[in-house]
């Protein structure tokens, strides 16, 4: 085992590329359910390894500044890139099950694959200008989720759609939603890795959001609305 | 005065101190010299190299014999003790635990505060008197006798500054000991041992006392092992006790070249350290 | 000789400094290949048991040691042992960089060789090239051969001690401390060197940086007060060590 930052960074781009396939594999309607389930064993094969590596790497090589950014950063894409690859067999599952086509769902497979490939090219090219392109993307898959949902939900109203195929179309949805959030996640490392810096995004959308949320303000409107058990005070 | 004004006075005080007291060494040694070119440079001349004695009464003449034969048993000297000094010196850095390097340490100490007449007699019993007459020989001996013992300790204090690790560098080779000893100890400070060497060899050129009962003197030129030999510091000695003032001029001329010779020994053996210290700088 | 026969091996190494019991009961076997570190708190002995591998605790009045130490089938505490010829076989780098005064750069390399009777100039140049790119000092020198091995800076001479060492084709290579007394970007020159060196030599190292300890070597053995506490490879001992007193020590809360 050899114990580099270039060798643990070879084995992530390894591992990730193995993700990118099991997810054009998800969307792709003529690969078996097979081809998938054996790529999420590799997949976790990788991140066993990939965690023991970097312990390691952490513990004997005392790596500082970039490698050690760089060993943290693998630590925490590791069990993301484990999840995308969870997600996407959950996925295939679903479609299994499915037997309209939906059109606006493949569009979304799409644009979340995209927003993977994106990703995981950020990562490996460390650039920071691409990554801040990917909040928009992230964005705009969250409205097409939610215009899913909408839809689903008028067409499930009016019994245009089976319920069972409506809510597989719905979990298929949120899957690829949170594939994309996922996604993201992988991104936000690259400023990490290049310039030290924390959670990027987060800073980024807490800012854009405009309504802030205010927690003791919504557990009042709970209490008199009397939906916490009556308890009133 | 505040607390800091009257330690920054204390200070300077204690500089000038300092000062002070480097002045009281250097005065004395800047005033020989200077009284020595005063008195002894103006009746220095070529003569004064090239020439023997005239006979008394008669001005002129020079001390050549007594310059030769200074170089003659210092040489005499030096080839005694010299090499026997310095593989003495190495014994002690080397192998210096146990009885003998102990006792010949004590024994090297003693010989360098054995006062020089006593040396002289110590040459006078031993050659002297059973080769019955003075001669260069009784005095190259009597020489040697003040030269070996500062070569042994200053080969033996040169080499204990080496440090243990270099020696165990070398016999980490593969090397015999002995070869480590010479080729790497010995060789790599060669230059260091020749500055003592040559220390030891101004000591001896000045001395007086060693040489008045063994080389004795005389008033000619002479390159014989067995007779008497003269030589500057007891020229000058018989120089200057003696009533005629041409004799007396002659003496702190020869003052004035011992001086020289002594002084320029120690800047050459300087220079050899300066120079390898330059050399490994670089 | 297959991968996995040890190259050396000590039984039951006891070493005392006049009345001091310096190390206990030590054995260790070293794979041919490997490095191997040796850590412990100071006076630990690590350094005496290093230096007892090529008989030259022997240069310590009052050291002797007992046990055996076997290179090739031999041991060579054995008395009637040559020491100098076990020397041409285990080779020994020290802690300071010590190259042998008044020496050029090029007679540094070769002294061992030349010493020991090798007069062809072909062959001694050739040594030279090859030790000091060996030491991946080449570079860096190949122009100024001829001057003073002490003109170089730490660092170089202390490769430069490395490529000495070399030249007399040693199979095992003892270091004791070699980067203690260099700086960072030179320590990081060595340990990338020791790297290339374990493909010819075994290489076992005492050191005080637990680290260097981590990051360079195979092999850790951790002493202390001249018992071998624990011997394992590096990842284990720096990842999972088995001892209470190792897994104190590597954490920084003892020693």
């Amino acid at each position: 085992m050899e114990l580099t930052s270039h060798h643990i960074r070879e084995q992530i781009i390894k591992m990730a590329s193995l993700v990118e396939l099991s997810l054009s594999l998800t969307l792709n309607k003529e690969a078996p359910l097979e081809s998938v389930i054996k790529l999420e064993e590799q997949i976790n094969q990788f991140q066993c390894e990939i965690d023991d590596l970097c312990f390691k790497y952490i513990a004997l090589k005392s790596p500082n500044s970039r490698d050690l950014r760089l060993a943290i950063s693998v630590l925490k894409i590791n069990p993301v890139l484990e999840r995308i690859g969870d997600k996407s067999l959950a996925t295939k599952r679903f479609y299994g099950e499915l037997s309209y086509n939906f059109p606006k769902l493949e569009n979304m497979g799409h644009i979340v694959k995209e927003l993977l490939q994106k990703s995981i090219d950020t990562f490996v090219h460390g650039n920071t200008e691409l990554a801040e392109q990917l909040i928009n993307d992230d964005e705009e898959i969250n409205t097409f989720n939610r215009e899913l949902i909408e839809e689903f939900l008028m067409a499930m109203k009016n019994n245009q759609l089976e319920h069972r195929q409506a809510i597989n179309a719905l979990w298929i949805a949120k899957n690829l939603e949170r594939i994309g959030d996922l996604a993201l996640c992988i991104a936000q490392e690259v400023f990490f890795i290049e310039a030290g810096e924390q959670n990027h995004y987060k800073k980024f959308t807490i800012n854009s959001d405009k309504e802030s949320f205010n927690l003791g303000k919504y557990l009042k409107s709970l209490n008199e609305n009397q939906i916490l058990g009556g308890v009133k005070p | 005065m505040n607390y800091y004004k009257v330690q920054k006075l204390k200070s300077h005080l204690f500089i000038a101190c300092l000062y002070c007291s480097a002045a009281f060494v250097l005065a004395p040694l800047i005033m020989v010299i200077v009284f020595l070119f005063y008195k002894g440079a103006s009746s220095l001349n070529l003569d004064f190299f090239m020439n023997l004695p005239k006979p008394v009464g008669e001005t002129g003449g020079g001390m050549k014999h007594a310059i030769i034969g200074t170089f003659y048993m210092v040489g005499l000297g030096s080839l005694i003790a010299v090499p026997l000094g310095i593989v003495c010196g190495i014994f002690l850095a080397e192998y210096g635990k146990g009885k003998i390097p102990n006792c010949l340490r004590m024994a090297s100490d003693l010989l360098t505060g054995v006062p020089s007449i006593v040396i002289g007699i110590f040459a006078y019993t031993l050659i002297v008197v059973p080769l019955k007459g003075f001669s260069a020989l009784a005095g190259g001996v009597a020489l040697s006798l003040i030269i070996l013992p500062i070569v042994i300790r200053s080969t033996e204090e040169i080499l204990k500054l080496i440090p243990g690790h270099i020696r165990e560098a070398g016999l980490a080779l593969g090397l015999p000991r002995w070869k480590v000893i010479y080729f790497i100890i010995v060789k790599g400070n060669l230059p260091n041992i020749f500055t003592g060497v040559i220390l030891a060899i101004s000591r001896a050129a000045g001395e007086t006392a060693p040489l008045l009962f063994t080389a004795f003197g005389n008033m000619y030129l002479s390159y014989s092992l067995t007779g008497p030999m003269a030589s500057l510091p007891v020229q000058i000695y018989n120089y200057a006790i003696s009533p005629f003032e041409d004799w007396q001029r002659q003496a702190w001329a020869g003052a004035f070249v011992l001086i020289i010779l002594v002084l320029g020994l120690n800047i050459v053996s300087r220079l050899i350290v300066n120079r390898k210290q330059l050399f490994n700088k670089k | 000789m297959s991968e996995n026969t040890p190259i050396l091996t000590t039984n039951n190494i006891n070493i005392w400094y006049d009345q001091f019991h310096a190390i206990k009961n030590i054995s260790i076997s070293y794979l041919p290949n490997s490095i191997t570190a040796i850590i412990g708190p100071s006076g630990c002995g690590k350094s005496t048991y290093l230096r007892c591998l090529n008989r030259i605790h022997e240069e310590v009045p009052g050291a002797r040691a007992t046990g055996e130490v076997i290179y090739n089938g031999q041991n060579i505490l054995d008395p009637n042992v040559d020491p100098v010829l076990i020397r041409r076989n285990i080779g020994m780098v020290f802690q300071k960089p010590n190259p042998f005064p008044a020496m050029s750069i090029f007679d540094n390399v070769i002294i061992g060789l030349k010493l020991q009777g090798v007069k062809q100039k072909s062959k001694l140049k050739e040594v030279v090239e090859t030790c000091l790119k060996k030491a991946a000092l080449w570079d860096e020198v190949k122009d100024i051969l001829q001057r003073p091995g002490t003109s170089l800076s730490g660092g170089q001479q202390q490769r430069l001690c490395i490529a000495r060492t070399l030249a007399v084709n040693p199979k095992i290579v003892l270091m004791d401390e070699p980067t203690s007394a260099l700086d960072p970007i030179a320590t990081g020159k060595i340990e990338e060197l020791m790297q290339d060196l374990k493909k010819e030599y075994t290489v076992i190292i005492v050191t005080h940086n637990m680290q260097q300890a981590a990051r360079i070597s195979d092999y850790t053995s951790f002493f202390v007060l001249g018992d071998l506490i624990e011997h394992g490879t590096s990842s284990q001992i720096f990842t999972n060590p088995k001892e209470q007193k190792t897994e104190d020590y590597i954490s920084g809360r003892f020693g």
